[in-house]
């Protein structure tokens, strides 16, 4: 009987512990969907969904704070997407937010992130709608880039005519590059360049001699005497000026003259 | 020559559908004694401890084993794509819908089908059930009921510890190598489960545990006599409840795709 007895209660803490295991996992699955918590239902509409499903997770700032509960498709361009968000942070969604639609890592899981509005509005209600921004739409980024891709064609195109050009040598930088005359009639120039600077040379040398006689002419002695003179002036009165200068300064700067 | 081969064919024939028609009827027997008065409780508990109790280790030690090594196994291919934080998500989803349940109920019939046979096939050959029957005790509602019900209900039970169990596993082969806190461990395994995945398992687990005891008390209640049959009780236990295990799963997997997706 006794035995009878302790068999018993070890079938019956076996069970308590396997069934309370049970009743655990129910709860951490149910808590990540919201459970057996209080909730609360925002609505988003979207022109596209972009393969959002219903059990997708809900972020805000960062954090999950819900699931995607329902999709239904509201007309031929819009489909409405509820939200099933934990109670605990409806105070910090105000109006204003905006719910998004973007990709959890690399494995492409979508989600709905809600971004706070630039306004600072009251916090919203069970079952408001909430403004949203449709998800970016590959195929028109495609078509833009298609465009993209047909311009760099003709240009390339036209790049690839152009450097054909100048292999050819035609144009003017063709003929740059490639045409013998051009050089030959450059290395002419420079060295008639040359020549003409070397007879300039020559050519000031004389003049400065002609100059030379004509100071010692007497028709124009006087006028370089003249001028000469004024020039002499001039610098005593600047020398004047500068000592007066030197006085006016403080000692200081006096005595380190004195020391120079 | 072809009748000799019509002959076997058919007496093979009439032999399966004999079977079939004596499971049949054991399911009867079985149906009308769990409801008759005078349920036997203490020998339905006294079931419950050799199946349930009286396997945990052999159970735990699996369930463990297979949550550590489905872990490492896992761990460098998801590793290459660079997806290694989806190994927990990965093992639990693994282990709570599929293999956890099939290796336990496998385990069990390997332990519990055969012992089960094996008991009632001697009881069988030794003439104590006809005894039992002629004392006007009823041997379907004393060892068949209490068996089978003791299956039915520990072996979902012995499964839910071996999950567990294989998770922990799946939390120490990961910490071989790097080192994850168990509780992100855990939030990530559950963060991957559904109710689709945990309560579909958990009600299989239920028909594993009657095919177990079923096909155990059945082969052993119809145990030919001789001494050799006991032995073929017990290995015929253990194969048809085996085979019964894989195709109950190939049904469930398809009415749970149908019913969740």
């Amino acid at each position: 009987m006794q035995q009878k007895r302790q068999q018993k209660i070890k079938v019956g803490i076996f069970a308590t512990v396997t069934l309370g295991l049970l009743l655990v996992g129910i709860f951490l699955i149910g808590r990540n969907r919201s459970l057996f918590q209080r909730t609360f239902v925002l609505y988003g509409t979207f022109k596209n969904v972009g393969g959002l499903q219903a059990g997708n997770n809900v972020r805000f700032v960062g954090i999950d704070v819900g699931t995607v509960e329902s999709i239904d498709i509201l007309s031929d361009t819009t489909a409405r997407v509820a939200l099933r968000i934990k109670e605990k942070v409806k105070p910090f969604i105000k109006r204003g937010a905006i719910a998004g639609i973007s990709t959890d890592g690399l494995m492409g899981d979508k989600l709905i992130t809600i971004s706070s509005g630039t306004e600072n509005g009251t916090p919203v209600k069970d079952k408001d709608t909430i403004r949203t921004v449709d998800p970016m739409n590959y195929d028109r980024v495609l078509d833009r880039l298609s465009g993209v891709a047909e311009n760099a064609e003709v240009i390339t195109e036209q790049l690839a005519g152009i450097a054909t050009q100048i292999n050819q040598g035609k144009g003017s930088i063709g003929r740059l590059l490639y045409s013998d005359s051009l050089a030959t009639s450059l290395e002419g120039t420079v060295t008639e360049a040359r020549t003409t600077v070397k007879s300039i040379r020559k050519g000031s040398e004389g003049f400065s001699e002609n100059m030379e006689a004509l100071k010692h002419n007497f028709l124009l002695r006087g006028y370089y005497k003249k001028k000469e003179k004024a020039a002499k002036k001039e610098a005593e009165e600047q020398k004047k000026a500068a000592e007066r200068g030197k006085k006016a300064g403080k000692d200081s700067s006096s005595l380190k003259v004195q020391k120079e | 020559m072809l009748t000799v081969m019509a002959s076997a064919l058919t007496s093979a024939f009439n032999k399966y559908l004999e079977m079939v028609g004596e499971q049949v009827v054991f399911t009867g027997q079985f149906a009308r004694n769990i409801f008759r008065d005078g349920f036997e409780w203490g020998e339905f508990l006294r079931q419950c401890f050799i199946v349930g109790y009286r396997s945990i280790s052999l159970v735990a030690i699996t369930g463990f084993i297979i949550g550590f090594v489905l872990t490492l196994q896992t761990q460098p291919t998801l590793k290459d794509f660079g997806a290694e934080s989806y190994v927990p998500g990965m093992v639990s989803i693994s282990i709570v819908r599929e293999i956890g349940p099939v290796i336990i109920a496998l385990i069990c019939t390997g332990k519990v089908a055969s012992s089960i046979g094996a008991e009632l096939g001697s009881m069988k050959v030794t003439e104590q059930i006809a005894a039992m029957e002629v004392s006007s005790a009823n041997p379907v509602q004393y060892l068949v009921v209490t068996r089978v019900l003791a299956c039915t209900v520990m072996v979902p039970l012995l499964t839910i510890m071996a999950d567990a169990l294989a998770l922990l596993g799946g939390w120490v082969g990961v910490n071989i190598q790097d080192h994850v806190s168990i509780v992100l461990f855990f939030r990530k395994s559950f963060n991957a489960l559904h109710f689709s995945d945990l309560i579909p398992s958990v009600i299989k687990t239920f028909f594993f545990g009657y095919a177990i005891g079923f096909v155990g008390c059945y082969k052993g209640y119809h145990a030919s006599r001789g001494t050799e049959s006991v032995g073929r009780a017990a290995n015929s236990a253990v194969v048809s409840a085996s085979l019964w295990i894989i195709l109950i799963d190939a049904i469930a997997v398809q009415i749970t795709n149908l019913v969740y997706y």
